[in-house]
């Protein structure tokens, strides 16, 4: 998925801009980092991007054609091909592993296979958490849940919000690989200065609302 | 798809049972106080009706008596006539009308209906009737009651009868709230409706507030409309159908035991079975029709950026 950003601006109520004046271009199956220091506007940038937030002006253009956040439809269509990774996970609390990993196969009502599910749980290694209850897990383990709802909706664009900041180093290297092998457009953002330097193909900079440079 | 929506419909209702019950038991006080009510305005009217069935009053003359004037009965100056004597039966009897001739009672004595005819005085006073029944079954139940009571406090005001007999007097003053308060009943039965109205709708926004949540994640997820919104609709008409039967057994029941206390001195009247499913119809069209606007208005709202 190819998006690009044009002027975007994006304010809430009260003084603040969370994004001044955006512009982005991201190419088809890039792997895009960015980076900034926490309220910088990368979650606003996202939110955006992945068309859960109205820009208060601007365009997002997706694939040469112009995102209409008018639309319901056109919007969950949208949203239907992104994965978004939460810093807070969104996950149901009332339901189990496995029951919060399959929810985006029903988004348009007819669920596809359920075999992609096996193959994700195998990949992360989270097999043994299927049947357990969402608050029975630590913070760690609902990151990887999170990252297995994502997966399986076989998103073009991945957008992460600080997808290892829960995990250990070596499980943040695992689905740091199963990220690298995603073979569609990838947008992250991370402080992990390590996994930038070993995974980022372009790092974008991002401060008080401004993108300072690509 | 909807294998789908029916698990999220059972799992709305399962997984929270606590919160289930207490809707159900909300909708049931809901509907109690609509069932109440028109249980209620129901049997008023029959109870008016039956009770004012062959409704009359007796007025028993001062011996002394030729004319009768009544003022001021019901915005209208009502005269009665001088008394007349019946071609037929040879018998007398007297006419109530209005200043313009306007005939609006009759007031026959002994039940017969004549010609009447003017007599002189010394005729009159050989005729003079001493008792004047006066039948009201031309007028509507709740008017007859206050004309009645109005007629016996201007006659016994004026001291020109002995004693007015009037069936039910305490009832007068329920008929002229009725009556003359109509607008003001009006208003408070649209208050207490309104008030359901805007309970259900509370309640309606405190369940759908509850799945927020949910509610942005399926939006996060790019999920239709319809699959949001339907187990959300059912769910409501569910718990609200429940509600409406818990109402309605509760109702019976107390129903039953009014019947058997008192069913011999009061003729109380319950809903038919139409009357019922036009209730029943009436009450989940509400809450359907409410939800369904409700999770419009929750899904058109930006919810995921608060």
């Amino acid at each position: 998925m190819q998006i690009e950003l044009k002027h975007i601006y994006k304010t809430f109520p009260g003084p603040t801009k969370a994004l001044i004046d955006a512009n982005l271009k991201i190419k088809s199956k890039e792997k895009v980092f960015i980076s900034g220091q926490s309220g910088a506007g990368k979650t606003t940038l996202f939110g955006v991007i992945a068309g859960l937030l109205i820009p208060t002006s601007g365009h997002v253009i997706v694939n040469d054609k112009q995102l209409d956040f008018e639309s319901y439809s056109n919007l969950s269509a949208h949203r239907r091909k992104v994965g978004v990774i939460f810093q807070d996970f969104k996950l149901l609390s009332d339901r189990s592993v496995y029951e919060n990993v399959t929810l985006p196969l029903y988004a348009t009502g007819k669920p596809e296979s359920l075999k992609e599910v096996d193959f994700v749980f195998d990949s992360l290694g989270i097999n043994h958490l299927r049947n357990k209850q969402i608050q029975t897990l630590s913070g760690g383990q609902k990151q990887q849940v999170a990252i297995a709802r994502t997966l399986v909706q076989k998103p073009d664009l991945i957008i992460a919000d600080e997808p290892t900041g829960n995990l250990d180093q070596k499980t943040s290297f695992l689905v740091m690989d199963i990220f690298a092998e995603f073979n569609n457009t990838l947008i992250i953002a991370s402080h992990n200065e390590e996994i930038i330097k070993r995974y980022s193909q372009r790092t974008i900079y991002i401060q008080e609302g401004k993108i300072l440079n690509d | 798809m909807i294998k789908f929506m029916y698990s999220e419909f059972s799992r709305n209702v399962s997984a929270y049972p606590w919160r289930s019950i207490s809707f159900i038991l909300s909708f049931s006080c809901t509907y109690f106080i609509l069932i109440f009510s028109s249980f209620g305005i129901k049997n008023l009217f029959y109870f008016f009706e039956n009770a004012t069935s062959g409704y009359e009053i007796m007025i028993i003359l001062n011996p002394n008596t030729s004319e009768l004037e009544i003022e001021k009965m019901n915005d209208e100056i009502l005269k009665i006539s001088k008394p007349s004597i019946s071609l037929v039966s040879n018998k007398p009897y007297v006419t109530l009308k209005t200043l313009n001739s306007e005939e609006v009672f009759k007031y026959m004595v002994d039940g017969e209906k004549s010609k009447s005819i003017e007599l002189s005085n010394e005729d009159i006073k050989a005729y003079v009737p001493k008792v004047i029944k006066i039948n009201f079954d031309s007028i509507s139940s709740f008017k007859k009651i206050i004309l009645a009571s109005k007629i016996k406090n201007e006659f016994l005001s004026k001291n020109k009868v002995t004693d007015v007999a009037i069936p039910y007097p305490y009832l007068h003053r329920v008929a002229e709230i009725y009556v003359e308060n109509r607008f003001g009943l009006f208003l408070l039965m649209s208050t207490l409706y309104f008030s359901v109205f805007i309970l259900l709708y509370l309640l309606l926004t405190l369940s759908l507030k509850e799945h927020k949540q949910k509610i942005n994640l399926f939006r996060i997820l790019g999920y239709k409309k319809n699959i949001i919104r339907w187990p959300l609709i059912l769910e409501g008409t569910f718990l609200s159908l429940a509600g409406f039967i818990f109402a309605m057994s509760a109702m019976y029941s107390v129903y039953l035991q009014l019947v058997e206390n008192y069913g011999a001195e009061v003729n109380l009247k319950f809903f038919s079975l139409f009357e019922f499913s036009m209730h029943l119809i009436l009450c989940v069209s509400i809450v359907f029709f409410l939800t369904t606007l409700l999770t419009q208005k929750i899904i058109s709202d930006d919810f995921i950026e608060n």
